[in-house]
């Protein structure tokens, strides 16, 4: 039988914490998978997907940063709500 | 329960889950190496299993430095985090790059297992939900 998770859990924090997780993969797929079709429908195999690759990587980079900056910034209003 | 006995509870209980992930995205990933190496070739069952072992390293490096950039210094944490970041960022594009360019019949394989951290994460939320509907009920 599993552990009774205690009443207090932060769900809140963890789904946070699981969406900087997916930012990075999500936008390399998405950017992988449209480079990938592109070429196939344009013929201009590897160098759509490899640019396109790169758009996704960058722009998953981005936006965890810029999570990782709010969860940050959340984090210590959150601290300062405690005190 | 007094607080700070509620605030282990509540850390321990998050560890457990954030723990239980990368293993999950390694098992997802091993299932689908199993799949592919039935359906394709041995060859897309190792890049799905690469793609799932460098998503799940990701996901642990993610959370390792999760926990040392709130636990430093604001200013500090942010210029060596951008550092840190910009070195994992030119390391996932020579990864990308090295397959597209010399294997590029086995990136889809390899986005398959790096996207298996869609799943883990997915089926956790899943258990979360219904964890906090029994306690509800």
């Amino acid at each position: 039988m599993p552990d009774k998770p205690p009443r207090r859990i932060n769900y809140r924090r963890l789904a946070e914490l699981s969406s900087l997780g997916l930012m990075l993969p999500s936008s390399i797929a998405v950017g992988l998978f449209m480079g990938y079709l592109l070429d196939k429908l344009l013929g201009t195999h590897p160098w759509l997907l490899a640019i396109f690759t790169l758009l996704g990587v960058v722009s998953g980079f981005l936006s965890l940063i810029r999570g990782l900056k709010k969860f940050g910034v959340e984090k210590d209003l959150g601290n300062d709500k405690d005190e | 329960m007094n607080d700070r006995q509620a605030h282990e509870g509540q850390y321990i209980h998050e560890e457990r889950i954030l723990r239980r992930i990368p293993l999950k995205i390694l098992g997802f990933s091993l299932v689908f190496a199993c799949v592919g190496l039935f359906l394709f070739s041995p060859r897309t069952s190792l890049f799905i299993l690469a793609g799932g072992a460098i998503s799940a390293t990701s996901f642990l490096w993610l959370k390792q430095t999760i926990a040392w950039f709130l636990g430093q210094d604001r200013k500090k944490a942010i210029k060596s985090g951008i550092l840190f970041y910009l070195i994992r960022l030119l390391l996932i594009i020579g990864v990308f790059s090295i397959i597209i360019f010399l294997f590029p019949r086995m990136i889809l394989a390899f986005a398959a297992g790096f996207s298996s951290i869609i799943l883990a994460i997915f089926i956790e939320a899943v258990m979360a939900i219904s964890e906090m509907k029994q306690w509800k009920s």
